[in-house]
């Protein structure tokens, strides 16, 4: 096992929870609500799915114990966006911070001041061919989550391009009126669409904390979740195009690790910003072209007209 | 604002501390007992509510900050990177004007922090007002990137090498922004007030502040009335990185004196609980801002006596948050007249 393979493998598994959250998030911005809170929405899925594990020793309930935090915050949220017409800037910030706090307080409280790790790891079910040199650890030698996490942000894709749910999904987006005038009840819609986009939040910060790192601690997502909402857009709210994004992000990361072992005597701080300043480099590239749905952050209203 | 205009943030404060004295329950602490500690040592003492306005200070100006943007439709996400720029710059400069005066000092470097902010603000405002560029996405980038780098400077070309953790060098007690007689208050909580009254004057009773309105909140009709839209886009966008920048300057210059290697400003999401809870007004940022600054020391000094968790008052700062957010949206559509102009840039 050579530091490169072992780079490579770590760069792939630190893309899947910006992955899973940037298409969580990309479903909803796709329905018209723009949710600033994921990174509270990852907090909470985090330590849901930690304590979940740390109870019952089964990762597929902890998963699940995510997937479900963030459903539920996901349901209030879409509640408040639609029925109540909330702003959703301002609710989003709102469960950034209140996520936060909540996950960083309900912590303490059950754990104090210790630092518990969690008993077990993630089973690899392919390892027996992770002797390909190279790139083998990186494809075969995964967690078997990573697996699933690829295959759910593939299907979210062809859901989003391809099905019937999808073609409503951006109408009530990009012209909420049609979708109204075939018969569909547009906040249902978002509704859902929060729902659904939230769970895989939730999931992208189980697999944080349970399936990457092995433990949960206040504020364990460090921006994860504000990075997914800029990949969700410079992504285009597109799951497969996010899911490279989140690669190419992995790897620049990885990357960074990589040039200080060399003998290139770079600082690991500049490092660092090579993710983040690439992503800025593609937006300035991108331009225009970072596209957004017409009615995203709008309340819809049935009796006004445009938008 | 009115009697009735203040009934959303006051009832969405009582629902915040309801919710918060149901969690405070469900988790075997005492109410009451909080209740009295944060009304003793925060509201009482002296010392208590004179910390607070220290550290409401830079929330305030981070809210002004978030103000500005808000003011023509933009959000500024960055706040915490620009309030990093404006830190570091201060901290270089600083030690550096030794045999100047000390009013000299801190204006050559607030300036200078001032101009750091707005650069560090220009790459997401140029793009936003030439190119339709949304904001939050840029903003959020550059935040990363200015955290990157300051870390960098101060672990390599800023560090102090006399002290052994890894600090920009510092500013001598004697030369700092002073405390108002015996107290604890500083100079730059009186300057953030007079900037927030200033600020207020300049959007409500001037030509400027009008227009800037009406391209927040009626983009139509700005284009009507010839508004150089992009333009003003443009410079509130400046001015919000700069004002931001500020709250990184008055920590250095007051409270600070140099930037310590571990330091994250993270001021972003406290000063937009502080824009809403004073509905986007200026001169209400000044009690709304003092309030969260109490919230901010009673999270430094109440755990010890009560056992409760430091991160308890940002969770209620989320809970009011989220209440403001469904008075937020009926004032804006009223307002706006149900003309729905979207809230972020793209492909317009």
């Amino acid at each position: 096992m050579s530091v490169l393979e072992t780079l490579l493998m770590a760069a792939v598994l630190s893309a899947v929870p910006l992955m899973l959250a940037a298409t969580g998030e990309a479903i909803g911005q796709r329905s018209g609500l723009l949710n600033l809170g994921v990174e509270g929405v990852m907090l909470a899925g985090g330590l849901a799915a930690f304590v979940a594990v740390d109870l019952s020793s089964s990762f597929v309930v902890g998963l699940g114990a995510g997937a479900c935090a963030g459903a539920s915050i996901g349901l209030g949220f879409g509640v408040l966006a639609t029925r109540f017409a909330a702003s959703q800037i301002v609710l989003g910030l709102g469960l950034a911070l209140g996520g936060a706090g909540l996950t960083g307080f309900l912590f303490r409280e059950r754990y104090g001041l210790t630092q518990p790790l969690l008993a077990q790891g993630m089973e690899r079910p392919f390892d027996g061919a992770a002797d390909i040199p190279v790139v083998g650890l990186m494809l075969f030698g995964q967690k078997w989550f990573v697996y699933i996490a690829v295959c759910l942000v593939v299907l979210a894709g062809y859901l989003v391009r391809r099905s019937r749910a999808g073609l409503v999904l951006r109408a009530a987006g990009d012209s909420p009126f049609a979708v109204e005038a075939a018969g569909i009840d547009v906040s249902t819609v978002r509704i859902l669409a929060a729902m659904s986009g939230q769970a895989l939040a939730g999931l992208g910060g189980a697999a944080l904390a349970i399936v990457e790192v092995g433990f949960f601690a206040p504020g364990l997502t460090v921006g994860i979740g504000f990075i997914a909402i800029a990949l969700a857009m410079i992504g285009r709210q597109d799951p497969w195009l996010i899911a490279i994004l989140a690669l190419v992000f992995g790897l620049l990361r990885g990357a960074g690790t990589a040039i200080q072992l060399t003998d290139l005597r770079i600082q690991t701080e500049l490092l660092d910003v090579m993710p983040y300043a690439g992503m800025l480099l593609l937006v300035v590239a991108l331009g225009r072209r970072v596209r957004l749905p017409a009615t995203l952050g709008l309340a819809y209203h049935r009796e006004s007209r445009g938008a | 604002m009115t009697a009735s205009k203040a009934g959303a943030p006051l009832l969405s404060l009582l629902g915040a501390t309801i919710v918060g004295v149901v969690l405070v329950l469900l988790t075997g602490h005492n109410p009451v007992l909080i209740g009295e500690e944060f009304v003793d040592r925060v509201v009482l003492r002296r010392a208590g509510l004179e910390e607070s306005f220290v550290a409401m200070t830079p929330i305030l100006l981070a809210g002004l900050a978030a103000l500005l943007a808000a003011r023509v439709g933009l959000w500024n996400i960055g706040i915490d990177g620009q309030v990093a720029a404006g830190a570091i710059t201060a901290a270089a400069i600083a030690p550096r004007l030794d045999d100047m005066p000390r009013v000299a000092m801190w204006g050559i470097a607030a300036g200078a922090g001032f101009l750091a902010g707005a650069a560090w603000a220009a790459l997401p405002a140029l793009l936003r007002a030439r190119g339709g560029v949304n904001e939050i996405v840029t903003t959020i980038m550059m935040t990363y990137v200015a955290f990157g780098l300051v870390s960098w400077l101060i672990k390599g070309p800023l560090k102090d090498e006399s002290v052994v953790s890894p600090a920009t060098a510092s500013i001598e007690v004697a030369r700092r922004m002073p405390r108002l007689g015996d107290s604890r208050i500083h100079l730059a909580v009186i300057l953030a007030i007079v900037l927030a009254i200033v600020v207020g004057v300049v959007l409500r009773w001037t030509v400027p502040g009008l227009l800037s309105r009406v391209v927040g909140e009626a983009p139509a009709a700005a284009d009507l009335l010839t508004v150089p839209v992009s333009r003003y886009l443009l410079v509130a966008f400046l001015l919000s990185g700069a004002i931001a920048a500020l709250a990184g300057v008055s920590e250095v210059l007051a409270v600070r004196g140099s930037v310590p290697g571990d330091w994250r400003p993270s001021l972003g999401l406290a000063a937009f609980a502080a824009l809403f809870l004073a509905r986007q007004h200026a001169i209400w940022l000044i009690p709304s801002s003092l309030l969260l600054g109490m919230m901010a020391y009673a999270s430094t000094v109440l755990p010890r006596p009560t056992g409760l968790s430091p991160d308890f008052f940002p969770m209620i700062e989320g809970i009011l948050l989220i209440f403001l957010s469904i008075g937020e949206w009926r004032r804006r559509s009223a307002a706006a007249g149900q003309v729905d102009e979207p809230v972020t840039g793209g492909s317009r």
